[in-house]
């Protein structure tokens, strides 16, 4: 409860600081560069994975870069996810994957953008040291609140895939939620 | 150009993960699919026999206040036989709060039981055979020749307190403990699992417990694979018809009090009176199978045998021991008495410990200098003495007949789930009845049956 109300103070307050800057042409100008940033954020495992797996903190990075269109961006995203179990099994997800980002042509002075893309996590499982890169599948959706020209400030919901369906023996997927706050530069490369 | 740059990079970074990807090997272990399947079966059972038949001493039958009762133990001493109110217990109270295979931790699920000692338990899955089922995480594959139990409590209700009158002892109240976050009527004797003659003379005794964790040898190993759907490991505690009562004497506001208490039987290591600590007195054994991949030992043996069933070429001296516990350690010239506890401040308590300490130095002074004459006797005193008790172990398979026929097959004794290897079966008969109650295999040598058995899946012996 208590991350969720400071998660909606922020919210507004953004929304209150950036509710009277409509100079949004000449941002969009600043938003459309290549951007670097981290995020951090409760990361929650769905489905059967949430049958074991106990919700978590995480963090990650990534790093986009322009397209010739200019609503949509290619990105590269990383993260580190260490997941506990009640017993004595834990999970480590380090997904590495591209995905394509498109800046959704809604007029508000917040940019929203849906992504989607693919790649490989890396799976640690222990006791059983089990590691290895599975397919992986990502879809999010990230609303955006510029912070000067540098800098802008998001909040991001992504949904991760890990496909295992082709391994014999396999019964169950991984789905992950990870929402986050994230904190990016608009780099003048 | 520089959008040309970054694609190449990008091309760059995609093929990199891609090769990582390759090098490392693309998963093939389905690992979401591992962490929700179980196919490790623990199961613990609290009796020495290892299927489906076993002897059962119905503790209701024992007279809990008879001085020559086999339940009371003879170290007790400031009360002894006659207190009132003791009754026999009737439960076993267990909390197990972690598990692990040659120290890999696999199950940390804290586990609490209450076990019905009541009639002849034949309808109390912990002591009639089927085995109560422990909830584990798989551990990694691999082979495994010891399980570590760590027991946070064991208890047997109906524990008594006695307070000092002057001229005897009358009843104070009953002896409780917490258990489960309650407060129940028992005595936790788990806490008194330390060598009492030994860990006691340690400058940290106090944090000693020689059973936290329990060490249990799977005898033939565990070999753990994920191939096999189901693996099933079996830990037996000795504990039906294994109980004895005790003594506890402590102060309170200078009156000294005694509470009496049931735990698992000295046979082994002997209790001597004076001595508060039971230590490692828990005797447990496990063994692993595939269900599937078993094999099975039958035959005809008479009533009052207990058949037992060993990797062949062990010694059966592991299994046995030569004489009772009691034996072994009267035989020991350097046992010496142990100074008794200085309890402060209060007057009467005071006169006891001098009245103690008096009795200490006339039984310290029948020893040394006389059969402990130094030091070095002293140290080898006592590993004779470990030597004889250090390496009981309990049989893998133990089956007991009582001369019937075990419906539908003909056959009065089996041993089922064995896993493939060769054994040595062996008979040891025993006289039942209360002068064997609390003992182990003492009324009977042991006489070989079979000599290297060999077992494999499916296999079917006839061994009498």
């Amino acid at each position: 409860m208590k991350r969720k109300g400071i998660i909606f103070f922020v919210t507004l307050l953004i929304f209150f600081i950036t509710a009277d800057l409509f100079a949004s042409a000449s941002r969009k100008r600043y938003f459309n560069r290549p951007q670097l940033g981290i995020w951090f954020g409760p990361l929650t495992p769905m489905f059967e994975t949430g049958e074991t797996l106990e919700p978590a903190l995480g963090a990650g990075a990534f790093f986009r870069y322009n397209t010739p269109i200019d609503e949509l961006k290619i990105g590269f995203e990383t993260s580190y996810q260490d997941y506990n179990s009640r017993g004595v099994d834990s999970l480590r997800l380090i997904p590495a994957y591209m995905d394509l980002v498109y800046l959704l042509p809604i007029d508000l002075p917040v940019r929203m953008q849906i992504k989607g893309g693919g790649g490989f996590c890396h799976v640690y499982m222990e006791p059983d040291d089990i590691r290895q890169w599975d397919p992986m599948l990502s879809t999010g959706l990230e609303i955006s609140f510029p912070a000067g020209q540098m800098a802008n400030i998001a909040l991001r919901i992504d949904y991760l895939f890990i496909y295992e369906g082709h391994i014999d023996g396999s019964k169950n997927n991984g789905h992950v939620i990870n929402a986050g706050i994230s904190l990016y530069l608009n780099l003048n490369l | 150009m520089v959008f040309a740059d970054m694609m190449k990079k990008l091309k760059f970074y995609i093929a990199s993960i891609m090769m990582i990807a390759f090098f490392t090997g693309c998963g093939d272990e389905p690992v979401f699919t591992e962490m929700a399947t179980n196919r490790l079966t623990v199961k613990i059972k609290g009796t020495l026999e290892s299927d489906t038949r076993s002897y059962f001493h119905n503790t209701n039958l024992l007279d809990p206040e008879d001085p020559a009762s086999p339940l009371e133990d003879d170290s007790v001493f400031q009360l002894p036989g006659s207190d009132s109110n003791m009754q026999v217990p009737s439960q076993f109270m267990f909390d197990i709060a972690e598990l692990r295979l040659g120290g890999k931790k696999f199950a940390n699920y804290r586990q609490v039981f209450k076990f019905d000692l009541a009639g002849d338990g034949s309808s109390v899955p912990f002591f009639n055979g089927t085995g109560v089922t422990l909830k584990n995480d798989d551990p990694p594959e691999g082979r495994y020749d010891t399980v570590q139990v760590y027991i946070r409590k064991m208890v047997f209700d109906k524990a008594q307190i006695y307070r000092s009158s002057g001229s005897g002892f009358v009843w104070d109240k009953e002896g409780e403990v917490l258990f489960h976050e309650k407060s129940v009527n028992g005595f936790d004797f788990n806490q008194l699992m330390v060598n009492s003659y030994w860990d006691s003379l340690r400058l940290e005794s106090a944090d000693i417990l020689r059973i936290f964790p329990l060490e249990v040898p799977i005898i033939g190993g565990l070999d753990y694979s994920r191939d096999d759907p189901e693996t099933v490991l079996e830990i037996r505690f000795v504990i039906k018809n294994f109980i004895k009562k005790y003594e506890y004497p402590f102060y309170s506001e200078g009156l000294l009090k005694v509470s009496h208490y049931y735990a698992l039987s000295d046979w082994l290591r002997d209790v001597r009176t004076g001595e508060n600590d039971i230590g490692r007195n828990i005797h447990a054994v496990a063994r692993a199978y595939v269900p599937g991949k078993t094999g099975r030992i039958h035959g005809n043996v008479a009533a009052n045998n207990y058949i037992i069933a060993i990797p062949a070429g062990e010694p059966i001296s592991d299994y046995v021991i030569t004489d009772p516990g009691d034996v072994i350690r009267s035989d020991n010239n350097c046992d010496l008495p142990k100074p008794p506890v200085y309890p402060g401040n209060h007057i009467e308590a005071v006169l006891d410990y001098y009245l103690n300490f008096e009795r200490y130095k006339f039984l310290w002074n029948q020893k040394v200098p006389g059969a402990c004459g130094d030091f070095a006797t002293y140290e080898n005193q006592w590993d004779i003495y470990e030597a004889k008790v250090e390496n009981f172990k309990i049989p893998p398979h133990v089956a007991f007949s009582d001369g019937t026929p075990l419906l539908p097959s003909t056959s009065t004794y089996e041993l089922i789930n064995i896993n493939p290897s060769n054994y040595d079966v062996y008979r040891i008969p025993f006289t039942p009845g209360t002068a064997t109650y609390s003992t182990l295999f003492l009324s009977g040598t042991p006489v070989q049956i079979g000599t290297n058995i060999p077992i494999s899946a499916g296999s079917n012996e006839l061994v009498q």
